[in-house]
């Protein structure tokens, strides 16, 4: 079993190595809800470390990137000061960060014409249009499906469940049928656009 | 042919064989051996992960035989990442001489001595996935010289670290290998003619690409690890736009574009004349970088004929590439060992839409990323789930393997959902009978991944993993992986081709055997118990899985047949023409075997 900071040691190592020490020299039990680290858009980037990640995460050890709260940086290199930082955070609980988790604020409303004309950002907006009357959003990624679609297939909405969607339809109900199925199914920015 | 993969930049595409068009025929290379069934045996990683040992692997196979499973067809045992040296040894492999003291051949020795197989693993990148710098990219031939050597049966080939995608722990501007860049408009210029075409004017063929306003934007193939899409239809995008031509001859082509480095805007440009059948790529290469956010222009010199002519702008290059690395280890170990019986498993998680291109040179391939990621190790039996948003669970590699159904058969190979949790921590009893069911229902390769110290003859999970009902469905002759032919939760929707990843509902799967039987399973995917009645008829069943059947007919005509339970042996007989269950537990199922009284 491997602990301790070794030389070019990433992130991922990081929470590997301290990981290890936490259950094996430690004895502490492993969390079972680690549901506040599917913030973390690259958690599944290493299939090998997305258990280190998650727990040392959710535990308070290792944060997240210091330049974007939504990432862990895995391939970030770690050096002796910072890693004996969390060392120490391991051995003393009182030190830990422990993250809030994504908290769902419940399902936004607004008027169409609250949102004609707005322009979003970085395509990062998702708008599933549900019914005949389509609404186009500027720099937002616009598609077209229907409530059985997102019965069928939550998941398929985005692989990224903090991504803003907005959802549409023509009377509204459909728009709100589909947000309770994405709520339940782990999406955090849900507007429905009334008509 | 070339037994070496390039580390310095993607092969140039020299045989249709390996182009994208050629995905659909249905042709095996053909050194390729046909005709076999599933694998079955152990792998390391889902009992040890990277702390697997050659004590461990050998205590396994002493289980194997102890247990009887040998017998009962668990014949191959594989050792995943971690065996290897960090680096290479003299340009080779080398076992890592802590964990592997005796070396492979010794361990590949004791283990055919007890009449197993030995398999190993490699990776197509330049590392493993664990670290080790022995990736077999650029090393293939040198690589298959040692497995045969060793004596391999088995080889299982990761995706790590590869160069040309932003497969796991590559570098992610790899993605400008796989995509093309976005897409402004094409210009065809000749002498007394010009014509600019738009790309909103053109047509998205396929799914993928989409019109944001000013651009066609990704341009590529869809990317299969994770949960969210279908594996089902066209998993890649083009734009094609239509140019008449008054003169044939030769023309000056510009394609005004803005590439990128991330995920949909690349910067690898395929330019096909044609359509897909008799296409003429007349560029494949990368394109000079956009700067400053600024539209770039290539030309390209081509002839076109007089009248309409298709200009296809694409890129399958995220395919095309993988198959070459695996295609450039296949025939490494064929030069190695000629005709040799080594099972190729292809373990790139699905990322390229493996179904599509795998079963020329592969015998499975797999689906999704990992069933679980939290392996065990030599005093922690890990965690399996059974269900979850993402790909680490049963029911997520379920619901993707059981519509995969066409893609799979004896000429080709089979759909990997990955190695089973059976015995690992956080699933019982009941969610692993449903576990084997499915994997022996959908003919998956049957990997065990536990620790086989833990088990005894005849204890709960001896007998759910040699449950010889279930496995002789997995290895019937037949060699047809069942189809889902009933969802609760459609309406009107395909049950065998609509991609489903809400759990709420209950599944009927059938599946013909070479004697005529029908195997017929009923799987509660929610947690939650149905009290409801579920039943199909046997027309329902004989529509849905006709044609692969030895005797439809008879089974339509009978008045009579007998329903065994796959689980208890016991016998019913049915004299309507319909097969009923009333009610299944949360997470469990009901499999039969129905026969002609």
């Amino acid at each position: 079993m491997e602990y301790g900071y070794v030389e070019k040691m990433n992130k991922a190592e990081a929470a590997k190595r301290l990981f290890n020490e936490m259950l094996y020299v430690l004895g502490e039990e492993e969390l079972k809800d680690v549901s506040a680290a599917s913030i973390l858009k690259d958690l599944y980037d290493c299939h090998h470390c997305v258990r280190y990640i998650a727990q040392m995460y959710c535990k308070g050890i290792i944060g997240a990137s210091e330049k974007n709260a939504a990432v862990f940086d895995l391939n970030e290199n770690v050096s002796a000061l910072v890693f004996k930082e969390w060392q120490e955070r391991l051995y003393n609980k009182k030190l830990r960060i422990v993250p809030k988790p994504v908290k769902f604020e419940g399902v936004k409303f607004m008027t169409r014409s609250e949102l004609e004309g707005k322009s979003m950002v970085n395509y990062e907006t998702l708008v599933i249009n549900l019914g005949e009357k389509d609404l186009l959003l500027n720099h937002a990624k616009n598609i077209k499906s229907s409530l059985q679609e997102i019965k069928l297939n939550p998941y398929g909405v985005s692989d990224d469940r903090i991504r803003p969607v907005i959802l549409v339809c023509d009377y509204g109900i459909k728009s709100q049928l589909a947000a309770g199925i994405l709520s339940k199914s782990g999406y955090r920015d849900i507007t429905v656009v009334l008509p | 042919m070339r037994l070496n993969t390039s580390r310095i930049s993607p092969e140039k595409i020299e045989s249709k064989e390996y182009a994208y068009p050629s995905f659909n025929d249905g042709k095996p290379f053909s050194e390729k051996k046909t005709g076999r069934l599933p694998a079955m045996g152990w792998n390391s990683w889902n009992a040890f992960g990277s702390g697997n040992t050659e004590a461990l692997t050998k205590a396994m196979a002493d289980k194997i035989l102890e247990l009887g499973l040998d017998k009962l067809g668990y014949e191959y045992l594989v050792l995943d990442d971690g065996c290897y040296k960090q680096e290479r040894v003299d340009g080779k492999l080398s076992n890592e001489e802590v964990k592997f003291p005796s070396g492979f051949k010794a361990l590949a020795d004791y283990i055919h001595g007890k009449g197993l197989k030995f398999g190993m693993y490699n990776d197509i990148g330049t590392n493993l996935c664990a670290g080790a710098q022995v990736g077999t990219c650029g090393h293939e031939e040198t690589d298959a010289k040692s497995y045969v050597e060793w004596g391999i049966d088995f080889l299982k080939v990761d995706n790590c670290y590869y160069l040309w995608d932003n497969a796991t722990f590559s570098n992610g501007e790899n993605a400008r290998f796989s995509f093309a860049p976005d897409i402004a408009s094409i210009k065809v210029k000749g002498d007394d003619f010009e014509i600019v075409k738009e790309a909103a004017s053109g047509k998205i063929t396929g799914q993928g690409p989409w019109f944001d306003g000013k651009y066609v934007t990704n341009i590529g193939t869809f990317d299969g690890t994770n949960t969210g899409t279908t594996p089902v239809g066209e998993r890649s995008g083009e734009l094609e736009l239509d140019i008449k031509i008054p003169k044939a001859g030769e023309y000056s082509l510009f394609v005004e574009y803005r590439s990128g480095k991330r995920n949909g805007c690349g910067e690898w440009l395929q330019i096909a004349l044609g359509d897909k059948e008799h296409e003429n790529r007349i560029y494949d290469e990368l394109v000079t970088s956009s700067t400053d956010d600024k539209d770039s222009i290539l030309e390209v010199k081509c002839f076109l004929k007089e009248g309409n002519n298709i200009i296809r702008l694409m890129n399958h290059r995220r395919q095309e590439n993988t198959l070459n690395a695996y295609a450039t280890m296949f025939y490494a170990l064929q030069n190695a060992a000629p005709r040799n019986d080594i099972q190729l498993s292809i373990c790139e998680w699905g990322k390229t839409q493996p179904q599509n291109w795998g079963y020329k040179i592969g015998n499975s391939w797999r689906i999704l990323n990992d069933i679980t990621f939290c392996v065990g190790s030599d005093r922690d039996f890990g965690r399996g789930e059974w269900d979850n948003p993402g790909t680490q669970s049963i029911v997520s590699q379920y619901n993707k393997a059981v519509i995969m159904d066409r893609f799979a058969g004896l000429e080709k190979g089979w759909n990997d959902p990955d190695m089973m949790v059976i015995g690992m921590n956080d699933v019982d009893e009941t969610m692993c009978r449903t576990h084997m069911s499915m994997w022996c229902m959908m003919n998956s390769p049957l990997m065990l991944g536990l620790d086989l110290r833990r088990v005894k003859k005849d204890d709960w999970i001896y007998n759910i993993i040699a449950n010889e009902n279930l496995i002789s469905l997995n290895q019937d002759a037949l060699g047809v992986q069942s189809r889902r032919i009933y969802s609760s939760i459609l309406e009107n929707e395909a049950p065998d081709l609509t991609y489903i990843t809400n759990n709420d509902r209950v599944d009927i799967l059938a599946k013909p055997l070479s004697n005529g039987d029908i195997a017929l399973a009923f799987y509660n995917l929610s947690r939650e118990d149905k009290p409801e009645s579920y039943q199909i008829s046997i027309e329902e069943i004989v529509k849905m899985i006709g044609e692969e059947m030895v005797n439809k007919v008879d089974w339509l005509r009978t008045e009579k047949f007998v329903a065994m339970d796959l689980f208890n042996d016991e016998k019913t007989i049915i004299d309507e023409k319909i097969v009923r269950v009333d009610g299944i537990k949360g997470c469990d199922n009901v499999t039969l075997r129905l026969c002609i009284a």
